[in-house]
């Protein structure tokens, strides 16, 4: 195995997933000794029929009392939302914030959390590089609907701009079936596009701690079992708590390890095209992928214990692993494509562009790969015609 | 802003869960109190705790729905006024000799020893509808334990000996781990134990 | 890789692994706003030299003077409150626990004292008493084989009432765990070979037994993988430094998986044994492992056959059936035994009946069995054993165990379907 024992982890996340786990929350909240939160709601989840009364009967017959459900958020987290959901969150006397939805409403919650308990008015002074260095109040984050991949993480985005600090991860994820399976096949593509983009940078490179691997093996296994039928059928309850799992787990195993390739380009090109990243990082996956396996790049045989499973791996011999692991992962990422538009050609991505995304990323990224190389993978991905 | 376009949510109550629990609860409770007396096996296992010993088994939170008045106006016959103050729960108490006895819902005044508390309702639920066994809700931390965890083990084996006698095989191996073969009880005690348990845990 | 029904899984310990990991404390400390921290050791270490390498490595930018080295094998809450008595009079703001079990298990214990107040743990007894963020606690593990950097609990005993009280609280797990192989490289190679084999068990009872669920499972994995792969490695060559942070990283990773997925049969009566005849934990753990493995085959052979990949070697789990798989892994951990008590020149015990003490003198004799069978019961670890366990199961385990026999599966009470996790 080729791991380096020389690195830094840390998983702070408790996840609690599976059958009645939103019933668990008010005992993980009086854990906090907390008992009235503030719910944080992304609007297209709760404007779904029956998930806000589910959700609020999952509390019954506890002692906690929801201070409000704040579902003013969709796609954009800005501070002036925030300022309202912290007026509301003191208004209130609530102790607690629970983030239910994704992308944005995680976002919004972290900065609310800042706001009051930092006692701001508003974020500049944490833009600027203040550090928050206090204990925040204790949020939980409840998976529901399209993910960003930056929900379990210590980073937030408001009005555009990051803030990151360690104070900033949820404490509890709550994976339940009934919150997850509310997706549509497309929400579902675009999260484990991501997901599968975050857990490939782990094993992308020759040398990758054993943590971090631990950590996105599952996710990468949940994917490769899961994911046609997650697509096909995305409100089955048990595919769509396992794709979540995945979601989650490789967003924790991410922020221990550097930035992967795929993601810089998709977020660099999204940011150039307005296009959403999930949409972006499933179409470049392939070609990435393809790329690596035509100029063998080195990949931690791993990639391959942790799609294909102990059985497919044991049967490899070892110096075919890499390449192996390549092609299956090759395989995955064309699934995902069939719920994918075929081609950026397609979603009128201008070509000009290509040269700038691929120097700005090249001068992010110190992995082995050139700008030319970007700069081919953009080309590939532009041009791809869809197989059927 | 408008906060009052995003109200404040009380959330409810799971009222046939909530009587279901409570029954089960009581069963429960009445029949190790018989058990204990009727069955060997029983009696050995619980010679394990220390006398002058009280179990409480609940559901947490405690004290959330105090009912007052029907506490005041039913009679102590038709409902036992511990749940109506304190919530669901029952308490097994033994006494200096040994002798093990069903204490009602009421923990008023009483130490207890050992608390055993269901995270909420929809725990205990899953438990006593036999949808998890003793062993799955434990690894599933659907209870904690408060007071020392070698005396809930005793009670852990005591329920799972209580709910072999009492339940059908088929429910009865959902609930425990290993269903004890022939040679460990045969099926006359079983069905004689069954019978008299039944009988004398719904009559006194 | 299996979905369970429910699982919950938390490990929030910041881990510092690597050659110079020592070296970075004084930075991290200063991130947690800790600027005093008290140590927290036992004498052995202390004449170990070990905590003169951490001084050494921290010199320059920490002062450690403040040490309490007092804390015996089996640590009680007195010591715990002597040691957060020191902590206040020194007025410190943080504590590194350098040692191994029961030194890490005080220090919880004493961060408890010394973060919430009062003057005795006994205050802070029962479930989720801790509600709030402890001050700053580092944990340098010496042993490679506890894990106990990675559990939620501090078990603590109370001599006057004589039971073992629990402490189980988020708050209570370490913020820091610092794996260095410096710490572990005076180790003698009986002591390497059981404290890994330690790791090894609690990676298998972690992937076997009820509470499994995907992240254990795949730490439990890589922590197997490294045991198999380094510990026959370091104990031909014990100046392995890489080896030896391999070995530290399984026993963590290890830990992690345990700490949430919980442990059966090997360790209710490994800690039963040890409780009686005062067996060293690693020790009782590689003895027991292989019976464990065979007594719960019938119920998730499948499961303890996917152990075969990482303890083997993929050569090996390719070769073998399916179905022989898991007979396969019991035979490989015994041959690891046998090579390990060549290796050590007979220190690594293989049977029960092979435990000396210091004068030679046989410490688990037969006529102790039926009294640990019986004890067995009292032990918490025999909830999340796959298949039921009661006094007449482990006195077939024990017997068989002491003679050093494999065990007779045609006589193991079966009445279970498969587990459904």
């Amino acid at each position: 195995m080729d791991a380096s024992y020389n690195y830094e982890f840390l998983a702070h996340p408790k996840i609690i997933s599976g059958k009645c786990s939103l019933e668990n929350i008010p005992a993980e909240l009086a854990g906090y000794d907390a008992q009235k939160p503030l719910v944080i709601a992304r609007k297209s989840i709760v404007q779904q029929e029956g998930i806000t009364k589910k959700f609020v009967r999952a509390f019954a017959d506890s002692m906690v009392v929801l201070g409000a459900v704040y579902d003013e958020v969709e796609n954009y987290a800005g501070i002036s939302k925030a300022r309202e959901a912290a007026f509301l969150f003191t208004e209130r006397g609530c102790d607690s914030l629970i983030a239910l939805g994704s992308g944005a409403a995680v976002d919004l919650a972290k900065a609310v959390n800042v706001l009051v308990s930092e006692k701001a008015d508003n974020l500049s002074a944490f833009y600027e590089g203040k550090a928050i260095d206090d204990i925040l109040k204790p949020l939980l984050f409840i998976p529901a609907g399209r993910t960003n991949g930056r929900e379990s993480s210590n980073t937030m985005i408001i009005d555009n701009r990051e803030i990151k600090s360690d104070f900033l991860y949820p404490e509890v994820i709550v994976i339940d079936p009934r919150m997850t399976s509310v997706c549509r096949s497309d929400d579902v593509a675009e999260s484990a596009a991501i997901a599968f983009a975050q857990s490939f940078a782990v094993f992308a490179a020759k040398k990758h701690n054993p943590m971090t691997a631990a950590v996105a093996h599952p996710a990468l296994s949940y994917l490769s079992q899961c994911l046609e039928q997650g697509l096909k059928r995305p409100k089955n309850k048990s595919t769509s708590i396992a794709l979540t799992n995945a979601s989650v787990v490789a967003s924790i195993a991410y922020d221990n390890t550097r930035p992967g390739t795929t993601n810089l380009l998709a977020e660099e090109l999204a940011r150039a095209t307005d296009l959403s990243v999930g949409v972006v990082t499933g179409m470049l996956l392939p070609s990435v992928i393809e790329l690596m396996g035509k100029k063998e790049f080195p990949v931690s045989d791993e990639l391959l214990l942790a799609i294909g499973g102990l059985d497919v791996y044991a049967a490899v011999a070892p110096q075919d692993r890499a390449r192996k692991g390549l092609e299956t992962a090759l395989k995955l990422a064309r699934v995902l494509l069939s719920f994918l538009p075929a081609s950026l050609k397609e979603l009128n991505v201008q070509k000009y562009i290509f040269n700038e995304v691929a120097r700005t990323v090249a001068q992010k990224c110190d992995d082995i790969f050139s700008e030319n190389d970007f700069a081919e993978i953009l080309e590939a991905a532009w041009g791809r015609r869809r197989e059927y | 802003m408008n906060i009052n376009k995003y109200p404040q949510i009380r959330p409810g109550k799971k009222l046939f869960k909530r009587v279901y629990v409570a029954i089960m609860l009581w069963t429960v409770g009445k029949a190790i109190q018989v058990a204990a007396k009727v069955d060997k096996e029983v009696k050995e296992e619980l010679a394990r705790l220390p006398n002058n010993f009280t179990l409480r088994m609940m559901v947490a939170p405690e004290k959330a729905f105090p009912l007052f008045f029907y506490a005041k106006t039913l009679p102590a016959f038709v409902v036992d006024k511990g749940l109506l103050f304190y919530g669901i729960q029952m308490l097994l108490h033994k006494d200096k000799e040994g002798k093990i006895k069903y204490l009602g819902a009421d923990p008023k005044g009483k130490k207890v020893d050992l608390n055993i508390v269901f995270k909420n309702i929809e725990a205990a639920w899953l438990v006593l509808s036999f949808q998890e066994s003793t062993a799955t809700a434990y690894m599933h931390d659907r209870f904690v334990v408060e007071g020392d965890l070698v005396h809930s083990l005793t009670f852990v084996r005591v329920l799972d000996i209580v709910e072999v006698f009492l339940l059908p095989k088929i429910i009865a191996k959902l609930a425990v781990k290993r269903y004890p073969k022939w040679s460990e009880m045969s099926p006359l005690r079983k069905f004689v134990k069954r019978v008299v348990i039944y009988i004398r845990a719904y009559t006194f | 890789m299996l979905l369970p029904g429910f699982y919950d899984f938390c490990c929030r310990v910041r881990i510092v692994s690597g050659q110079n990991a020592l070296e970075k404390i004084p930075a991290m400390l200063k991130k947690m706003k800790a600027h005093t921290p008290l140590i927290v050791t036992d004498k052995g270490v202390v004449g170990a030299g070990l905590v003169d390498v951490v001084r050494a490595a921290v010199a320059g930018e920490l002062k450690l003077s403040n040490v309490y080295d007092n804390v015996p094998v089996d640590s009680d809450y007195k010591i715990v409150d002597e040691a957060a008595k020191i902590y206040r009079q020194k007025n410190c703001d943080s504590i590194i626990a350098i040692g191994g079990g029961s030194v890490i298990d005080t220090a919880k214990g004493a961060n408890i004292v010394a973060s919430l107040g009062g003057d005795t743990l006994l205050d802070y007894e029962g479930f989720s008493a801790v509600k709030r963020k402890l001050n700053p606690l580092v944990v340098i593990p010496t042993t490679a084989g506890t894990g106990s950097e990675m559990t939620l609990v501090a078990v603590i005993a109370d001599p006057d009432r004589k039971i073992k009280m629990l402490f189980v609280s988020y708050f209570v797990l370490p913020d820091l765990a610092v794996l260095d192989p410096r710490m572990t490289k005076t180790l003698p190679d009986f002591l390497t070979a059981s404290t890994a084999m330690d790791a090894m068990t609690h990676a298998c009872e972690a992937y076997y037994c009820l509470e499994k669920n995907p992240l254990s499972d795949s730490f439990a994995l890589r922590a197997i993988r490294i045991v198999s792969e380094n510990l026959l490695k370091v104990i031909k060559n014990p100046a392995d430094m890489e080896g030896r942070l391999a070995l530290a990283n399984a026993s963590t990773m290890a830990g992690a998986s345990f700490s949430n997925s919980m442990v059966g049969l090997v360790h209710n009566l490994g800690h039963t044994i040890g409780a009686i005849c005062h067996v060293p934990h690693g020790t009782a753990m590689s003895i027991l492992l292989p019976y464990g493995l065979e007594y719960n085959m019938h119920r998730c052979g499948e499961v303890i056959g996917e152990i075969l990949l990482p303890l083997a070697g993929s050569e090996v789990y390719a070769k073998t059936k399916k179905e022989e798989r898991p007979g396969k892994v019991v035979e490989f951990i015994r041959k690891m035994n046998n090579y390990l008590h060549e290796a050590t020149g007979g220190r690594h015990p293989r049977y029960l009946k092979e435990i000396v003490d210091k004068n030679g003198a046989q410490v688990v004799t037969e006529s102790l069995l039926p009294a640990i069978a019986e004890a067995t019961m009292q032990d918490g670890a025999r909830m999340a054993n796959p298949e039921e366990f009661l006094p007449p199961d482990a006195m077939l385990v024990l017997e068989h165990a002491w003679e050093g026999k494999p065990l007779d599966l045609g006589k193991v009470n079966k009445g279970g379907k498969k587990i459904k996790y």
